[in-house]
């Protein structure tokens, strides 16, 4: 063994708690072993000066009082200490119950009482009294018919008056269009005629001077 | 009665038992978180706070035998939780040494003192104050096996069951604890005739 290897043996020796046959080789290392012996004596003295510090008293009335039952806090308390199948199965239970006791129904009638309970809520009953004929039927559907013929009608005249509308629109749009080239028309009629008119004026200008001229000639002989 | 008694007394609604309990170890206890955050006030709202939890979950003990090391691993573990909330200051074995070898002067509150002589110091420290200082120079993990095994005489093999440490991490820390006090003692000049005991 090294001698790091006895540090451990100096603990339990330091503390009473080496066996005779280590004590006896921890003894004979330290003997032959000087670096050793010096720190064995080191945290002897170092042991010895710890235990010069005494306990002291806390001075502290710490006292627990019992708290008041709590039926239903045990109850939970308990329910954590349960496996998980079983809380499964009372939860299911509870929220079974709690469902049933949502949609519970007393009625008192004739001095009997009736007792219903049911998981889900049956929804509002109908009295028989609202019940359908088939007076009511045949009524309901004269009504539905007359109510689809009143809107085929309505459709009907809607749809007329829409072309109407939309024939009156189309005509303007085709009188303003014949009017626009009317006016087109008659502003290149003018066009053509004031052309017409220079041109001939220009013509009788010179066959005016072509007259004149041959008068001149005529003269001259 | 013993523990396991008053144990078994308690889980059957007798508070008064767990009165008898903490009575039997608020003083251990006390000691226990004192040595190991070093402030005794903040010692005694520690020891509150572990009986409150010890109350509160006592029922989840399975094996009553291991009450007082279950009650040592609560009062740890608070002691753990309050050493990082105030942020002590511990200082390390390599650290003191660092100052043996270099005087660096600005390690306050515990070397500071080495600027006195050592009768001063022994005369105006008492013993208690002194070596609480030289505890708080050690490494936690030093610290509390130090605390377990010299301020309540528990076994390496109980120490190794608190902790979930192996027992011969635990002799090691607890040599490796006692050679840094060792150092740090000396340092300051504290000898048998300074403390002025038998030994």
């Amino acid at each position: 063994m090294k001698c790091d290897d006895y540090r451990l043996l100096m603990m339990d020796a330091l503390y009473d708690e080496i066996s005779a046959d280590d004590k006896k080789e921890l003894e004979k290392h330290i003997k032959s072993c000087a670096g050793c012996r010096e720190k064995y004596q080191a945290l002897q003295l170092t042991r010895n000066t710890l235990a010069g510090w005494e306990d002291t008293e806390p001075r502290v009335n710490l006292t627990f009082v019992s708290q008041p039952a709590s039926h239903l806090s045990d109850f939970f308390q308990n329910l954590k200490t349960w496996k998980l199948p079983t809380r499964l199965g009372i939860v299911t239970a509870s929220v079974l119950l709690l469902l049933s006791l949502f949609n519970t129904k007393i009625q008192y009638t004739d001095g009997q009482f009736a007792f219903q309970m049911s998981l889900f809520n049956p929804g509002p009953k109908i009295p028989e009294t609202e019940l359908v004929t088939q007076t009511d039927l045949e009524t309901m559907r004269q009504e539905n018919y007359q109510m689809v013929a009143t809107i085929l009608d309505e459709y009907s005249k809607r749809n007329k008056i829409e072309t109407a509308v939309m024939f009156d629109r189309l005509y303007d749009e085709l009188e303003k269009q014949r009017q626009n080239d009317m006016y087109a028309l008659s502003n290149a009629v003018e066009q053509v005629q004031y052309g017409t008119t220079r041109r001939l004026e220009r013509t009788d200008r010179t066959l005016g001077t072509l007259i004149e001229y041959v008068n001149m000639q005529n003269q001259g002989r | 009665m013993n523990d396991e008694h008053l144990i078994q007394d308690f889980l059957n609604g007798n508070v008064a038992a767990f009165n008898t309990l903490v009575w039997r170890w608020e003083k251990p206890i006390y000691n226990f978180i004192l040595r190991y955050i070093g402030d005794g006030d903040q010692a005694k709202d520690v020891m509150q706070q572990c009986f409150i939890r010890t109350f509160k979950s006592l029922k989840k003990l399975k094996d009553h035998r291991r009450f007082s090391s279950w009650l040592y691993q609560i009062a740890m573990n608070l002691c753990r939780d309050e050493l990082k909330k105030k942020k002590y200051t511990t200082y390390t074995i390599s650290e003191v040494r660092d100052f043996e070898q270099n005087e660096k002067s600005d390690y306050t509150v515990v070397l500071a003192d080495n600027e006195h002589d050592a009768t001063h110091l022994t005369h105006r420290e008492n013993l208690a104050d002194l070596l609480q200082k030289a505890l708080m120079t050690i490494p936690e993990e030093q610290r509390v096996v130090i605390i377990m095994k010299q301020y309540h005489g528990m076994k390496f093999t109980e120490i190794a069951d608190v902790l979930k440490t192996p027992i011969n991490t635990i002799k090691s820390r607890m040599y490796y604890g006692l050679d840094a006090l060792n150092v740090v003692l000396k340092k300051w000049g504290v000898s048998r005739e300074d403390l002025g005991y038998e030994m």
